[in-house]
């Protein structure tokens, strides 16, 4: 790179107020960016501690009626912590302490899950966080939408006219007379605008985001990941500036096609991409997942004795002692059998929303925009990739309270102070680790790299260049 | 020191330049005089490498231009018929930014003198180029050829727009390069003026060199005669 063309264009960005204007901007969108993910970890972090101390006070309150119980004294409200189905949790969802970065798929994950006897995969997430679809469908306005759609077109702004601008001015015939080499010149000029924009927009977040979440120190290799995503993310559209301005066009068309392409490759495919997962795959409503649900379990309440009949056929083994009715069985018999009602339209919607995951995993090189935002959320830990981690953990952990639970339900056992101390515990901590998308990095710079060499070959041809002027 | 060799050239079919044989030594001074479209300003541009020659060769300094186009950038310099700079710089930033370009790295006293030498006013020289006169720019465009320290210059039409005063300080000026071994090759409407400065002219029509006249062996007029008998068709 040339140091004195790099130096050159800084200066010139200053004096001519384009780069003042342009840094403040991606200031001040970084900073309502910033803003907003700060607030939203904040919030997310406040509901995973009231869940978790809802859950603690819960098994805290069941400790204590039975420790009343056994001392002679009357317990504190409803008395049910000798039932078997009193162990029941409510596992708060944990929050990454780099969602400052990426809100991502945070906001569609649900905040908490319970867990019991009468909980399953298929209802337990039903109880999610209610929020405006509008901002599930377009995203809020975090610090990856600043990057993901402002900084390419401020990045445009400063670099549309690399070229043309020299050829419009009448610098080029001075600048192409010096032994330099068109291309490194406009290489060195991108540089300035690459050091000035993209630089600031790839560290600013990470070191904000070190100083203001606690725990983000231990995530170094995710905070690398989206500093480089985000430098290769700028790489990118300086690629494609330069390569349109070696196509020798006005100032004004080279605006036009670059506005076009962030337009195509930013908005409009991954749009398109979506629309067209939805058509091939579309998602059984939730609301007919819930409805179906309810009337599975409206009509199989209706008939709890005939199910629960059918269950002790089935299960011999569980066959209360003596004949006597065991109430809980008979309503897990049930909740069974609503299950099995519910459960295909459950699968479906799981398979339907897997094909369309896989196939986002597939077709997201097609615009570096959806390899970035799939890159930050799963950098920020933010992704449903995370979701996926924890709702194995849940499920996981589901088999180990039902476990726990239903032969006691089964012998109709009172649970006593050495039942809970020894009931499961969910492991504490983090979510499941996922691997992070380091291939994106590729993703985005194979395609900079064909932009780059392409403007290599163009720069080649001076007469072509010169004589558009 | 430039070498032209049947160098021809021609856009969509429609020939431009056709086979001029050139030689251009250094410390000489060669005016190309010409109607408009005769080829004087092609010629200059199949020297820099902006256009690549149908045919034939450019060389400067024995190097083919288009075969080794840095090399040949770096022994010559241009001075357009229009200076055009960077506004927002001054004229001492311009000439730095340049000579950077052009690898060298002169210092602050060093670009002054150059300015000095190309006769950019004292106070001028720190002021912001967008409000330079045409004459001022074309003093800054001088500057930054001699700062290149080039072993030849190309102009084309470097005094056209100047007022008489000024185009009488550029051919002093283009008369010390001169002497210093720089060779000169100037495309240009002033017969006056290529008279005056050039050791040789040479006159082109409809992209051929028609006629090439030793400046001490024929007078003002005479070579306006000759000029307009070969404007005649």
């Amino acid at each position: 790179m040339l140091r004195p063309v790099v130096l050159h264009e800084l200066q010139q960005l200053m004096r001519d107020r384009v780069g003042v204007v342009v840094l403040l901007l991606l200031g001040l969108a970084l900073a309502g960016g910033l803003t907003t993910g700060l607030t939203m970890q904040r919030k997310q972090q406040a509901i995973h501690a009231g869940v978790q101390a809802e859950n603690a006070r819960h098994f805290q309150e069941m400790r204590a009626q039975l420790e009343a119980v056994a001392a002679g004294r009357k317990p504190k409200g409803f008395f049910f912590a000798n039932r078997p189905t009193a162990v029941r949790y409510t596992i708060a969802r944990p929050v990454s302490p780099l969602t400052v970065l990426s809100l991502g798929d945070s906001e569609l994950m649900p905040a908490s899950a319970e867990v019991g006897l009468f909980s399953s995969s298929t209802t337990r997430f039903q109880n999610a966080s209610i929020d405006n679809p509008q901002n599930q469908h377009i995203g809020r306005f975090d610090t990856a939408f600043v990057l993901i759609y402002i900084l390419p077109l401020l990045l445009l702004a400063l670099t549309y006219n690399l070229l043309s601008v020299e050829r419009e001015r009448g610098t080029l015939p001075l600048l192409l007379n010096q032994p330099a080499g068109l291309l490194r010149i406009l290489l060195s000029k991108s540089l300035a605008s690459f050091l000035l924009l993209v630089v600031p927009a790839a560290v600013v977040p990470p070191a904000v985001t070190l100083l203001a979440s606690p725990g983000a120190a231990g995530h170094f290799a995710n905070l690398a990941l989206f500093v480089l995503l985000t430098l290769s993310y700028g790489v990118f559209w300086i690629g494609a500036a330069l390569l349109v301005n070696l196509l020798g066009l006005r100032s004004a068309t080279n605006a036009l096609l670059l506005g076009s392409l962030w337009l195509t490759m930013v908005l409009l495919l991954p749009a398109t991409l979506q629309a067209a997962l939805d058509a091939f795959y579309p998602l059984p409503s939730r609301i007919e997942l819930i409805s179906q649900a309810r009337v599975a379990e409206v009509e199989n309440s209706q008939k709890r004795k005939e199910i629960a009949d059918r269950f002790y056929q089935d299960h011999p083994e569980l066959v209360p002692a003596g004949g006597k009715e065991n109430r809980t069985l008979d309503f897990y018999a049930t909740f069974l059998e609503t299950e099995k009602a519910v459960h295909p339209v459950h699968a479906h919607f799981e398979q339907q929303l897997s094909a369309q995951q896989a196939w986002v995993r597939r077709l997201q090189f097609l615009s570096p925009a959806v390899i970035f935002r799939e890159g930050l959320a799963a950098a920020a830990g933010t992704h449903s990739a995370n979701l996926a981690g924890f709702r194995q953990q849940i499920d996981a952990f589901q088999t180990q309270v039902r476990d726990f639970v239903l032969p006691r339900v089964v012998q109709a056992r009172e649970l006593t102070l050495a039942d809970y101390a020894v009931a499961p515990v969910f492991p504490s901590g983090s979510a499941r680790a996922v691997s992070l998308p380091w291939s994106g990095l590729i993703g985005l710079l194979f395609p900079s790299a064909i932009l780059i060499a392409l403007a290599s070959r163009r720069a080649a041809s001076i007469e072509s260049i010169f004589l558009k002027g | 020191m430039l070498e032209a060799i049947r160098l021809s050239k021609s856009y969509n079919g429609v020939p431009a330049l056709t086979e001029l044989n050139l030689k251009v030594d250094a410390g000489e001074i060669f005016c190309l005089l010409g109607a408009n479209g005769a080829g004087k300003t092609t010629t200059i541009n199949l020297f820099l490498g902006f256009l690549k020659p149908s045919d034939g060769s450019a060389l400067v300094g024995g190097k083919d231009v288009q075969a080794d186009p840095l090399a040949a950038r770096r022994q010559v310099a241009y001075i357009p018929e229009q200076v055009m700079l960077y506004p927002s710089f001054s004229g001492l930033e311009n000439l730095q930014y340049f000579s950077a370009l052009g690898g060298h790295d002169y210092s602050p006293a060093q670009l002054r003198t150059f300015l000095f030498e190309a006769g950019l006013p004292e106070e001028a020289i720190s002021r912001r180029v967008g409000g330079y006169s045409k004459g001022m720019r074309q003093k800054v465009g001088i500057a930054i050829a001699l700062a290149k320290q080039a072993r030849a210059i190309l102009m084309d039409e470097p005094t056209s727009g100047l007022d008489p005063k000024a185009s009488n300080e550029f051919s002093r000026l283009l008369e010390q390069v001169s002497k210093k071994g720089v060779c000169v090759l100037m495309a240009t409407h002033d017969l006056f003026r290529a008279k005056e400065v050039g050791h040789r002219v040479g006159i082109m029509k409809h992209g051929r060199l028609v006629a090439t006249l030793g400046t001490a062996e024929i007078s003002h007029l005479d070579l306006e005669r000759t000029y307009l008998d070969h404007m005649r068709d």
